[in-house]
């Protein structure tokens, strides 16, 4: 399974893992955070190779900030965008979006999708003749050969409801020059991990089943629960640094964002704990745990993040770059045949609730937001879908 | 979040309230030779009162008190935060609100968090008492007591909080500490529908004492 690196705010942190940490397999490059003029001289030509670019149309009428720049943005050709209007231009702005993306050298193209609020099934109809259907018409005028992804958005409601499930499964697997889904899972979680294990499995069995219509899955915008994926053999998985880029919320696209959270305590990687360890509780493991080093993957930056005396702040790229590491070699490790991964991943997620035990044993508390439901969720949803891999 | 049934009070600023007001009344606090501030920023959390003893311009012994009207399992993790900064925390809940709690003083004591129960009528009540310890954190240290003292900057290697004076010390100040907010110790006195069976602790004083009753095991 690849990773690729979703980019927001302080996106060289991301640059600097993968071209000199060799951590990752690529960038998806976000337009809102980024001036078109500045790419080509940002992100390398090998770069964009492995790269792609998500247009990010998901809220088409909003073109401020660096979406001013990309002229083929749909709020930037009709003013006060709406869907009427655009149809007239929609296969302009297809043609145009492919080319650009064609010019960067990337490693594939991709057709984006619009965001809807409604908490129901989205208008696929819609979708298809405003976006998908012109930039089809455009890759096949235009003669390109790379492979081309399908953006999609799944909210949670649709993930869980049969027939709007089966009716976007169907959509999406109904486009014959569509090579893979750029996938994006919408939740309405509160807690810093899903501790749903239903929900996961539902995620892993969606990705199933477009891998077994020979679709590549990409997934999108995803947290620790990304290794997870690796049982339904999705394509790649991606690493962000801030939260918002670990789960997708559509607030994380407003081209006003800062892209920053209101200053959280810094938290750092294990690997072998598949969580977010909080800097309040380094200081009691050190005390309590005699192993609590081990507990953190060997990066370049586990020594700074584990001096005591380092002055740790959410801003510190080493806890970004050290995760982006640490999860790429993890990642890495999961074997090619997929029982075995599942076994593989159903021993981590075993490992993980084991050393969660030691930990309270020695009288350290961990709090909800770094504790071990999400792995005890994660070791329930490997069961149900080796039970039920298909929808 | 719901409001218990036979709840003593109706927020938790005014739990927080009755709380200062009891602190203050103590002879400690009263003669000036101990401190207590509410809502003292630290790194990671902001207890909701923080009783100090100063001598000169250091801080020597810090007791971090987190309160809640329920909720004994959220109180109990950002107590345990506190440790990285204090000598003791304790988590202090509504009476009203302490028997879920109570049937989890194990986890208090696991912690080693103290946990307390505070009404109108009969003040405090401390069902279990931490051991004093070194707080976790130097650098959390540094910081809180800066905040405490409302200062920018301390010279460096003053005998703050996390000292390494050893535990014999730090007991003895806890010792004195407890002296000065304790009515008195009542060890084998069991509050009717507890399961605790609490027994006198000899690291603790007997001394008489005003707003708070210790029935530490």
């Amino acid at each position: 399974m690849q990773v690729f690196h979703q980019m927001g705010h302080n996106f060289v942190w991301n640059i600097h893992s993968i071209e000199q940490d060799g951590a990752g397999d690529g960038v998806i490059i976000s337009p809102v955070n980024i001036n078109r003029d500045n790419i080509e001289g940002r992100f390398s030509l090998k770069l964009r190779e492995m790269s792609w670019f998500d247009p990010q149309f998901y809220r088409p009428q909003d073109n401020k900030g660096y979406l001013e720049t990309y002229s083929f943005f749909p709020g930037n050709v009709v003013a006060d965008y709406n869907t009427v209007d655009f149809t007239d231009h929609a296969d302009s702005v297809g043609r145009k979006c492919l080319e650009y993306q064609q010019s960067l050298g990337l490693r594939q193209l991709v057709i984006p999708t619009r965001y809807s609020e409604a908490a129901g099934s989205v208008d696929l109809e819609d979708l298809a003749s405003l976006y998908v259907e012109p930039f089809l018409k455009a890759y096949s005028d235009l003669n390109y050969k790379k492979p081309l992804l399908l953006t999609i958005i799944i909210k949670e409601s649709q993930l869980v409801s049969e027939p709007d499930r089966d009716e976007l499964l169907s959509w999406a697997t109904g486009f014959a020059e569509i090579d893979g889904v750029y996938l994006i899972f919408e939740n309405s979680f509160k807690t810093k991990q899903i501790v749903e294990p239903s929900y996961l499995a539902s995620c892993m069995r969606f990705i199933n089943a477009l891998r077994k219509n020979s679709l590549s899955v990409h997934v999108g915008y995803s947290g620790l629960e990304g290794l997870l994926y690796a049982a339904a053999d999705a394509t790649s998985v991606s690493v962000g640094s801030y939260e918002n880029l670990r789960s997708f919320n559509i607030s994380r696209l407003d081209s006003t964002d800062s892209g920053m959270q209101q200053g959280p305590r810094p938290r750092i990687y294990s690997g072998k704990l598949n969580q977010w360890i909080v800097d309040t509780t380094l200081a009691p493991l050190r005390e309590l745990y005699p192993d609590w080093q081990q507990l953190f993957d060997d990066t370049p930056y586990k020594e700074y993040l584990l001096d005591p005396q380092s002055s740790l702040n959410f801003q510190r790229s080493e806890i970004y770059k050290h995760y982006f590491n640490a999860f790429y070699q993890r990642a890495k490790l999961l074997p090619d045949d997929l029982n075995e991964r599942t076994r593989f991943l159903q021993a981590w997620a075993n490992e993980s609730i084991e050393l969660f035990g030691e930990i309270r044993e020695a009288g350290v508390l961990l709090g909800p937001d770094s504790d071990d439901s999400h792995v005890i969720a994660w070791s329930n949803a490997l069961a149900m879908f080796s039970a039920k891999p298909m929808p | 979040m719901s409001k218990l049934k036979n709840a003593n009070f109706s927020s938790e600023l005014l739990l927080a309230e009755h709380a200062q007001a009891l602190a203050k009344q103590t002879s400690g606090i009263a003669s000036g030779s101990l401190h207590v501030k509410s809502e003292v920023k630290a790194p990671g959390a902001i207890p909701d009162l923080v009783f100090y003893k100063k001598i000169g311009k250091h801080v020597h012994y810090i007791i971090s008190i987190e309160l809640k009207l329920s909720d004994w399992r959220r109180a109990l993790n950002q107590s345990f935060v506190h440790r990285n900064f204090s000598n003791e925390t304790y988590v202090v809940l509504d009476r009203a609100a302490i028997g879920p709690a109570l049937r989890n003083v194990d986890l208090f004591r696991k912690a080693n968090v103290g946990l307390a129960s505070i009404d109108p009528i009969e003040g405090a009540i401390v069902w279990t008492c931490p051991k004093p310890a070194v707080p976790f954190s130097y650098e959390f240290s540094a910081v809180f007591t800066k905040n405490l003292l409302s200062r920018k900057n301390l010279p460096e290697n003053v005998p703050y909080a996390r000292s390494a004076r050893g535990k014999v010390h730090l007991s003895e100040m806890r010792s004195t500490f407890v002296n000065y907010i304790t009515d008195h110790v009542e060890p084998n006195r069991l509050t009717p529908n507890s399961t605790l069976q609490p027994s006198l602790d000899p690291e603790l004083p007997t001394l008489p004492l005003r707003s708070f009753r210790l029935k530490c095991s």
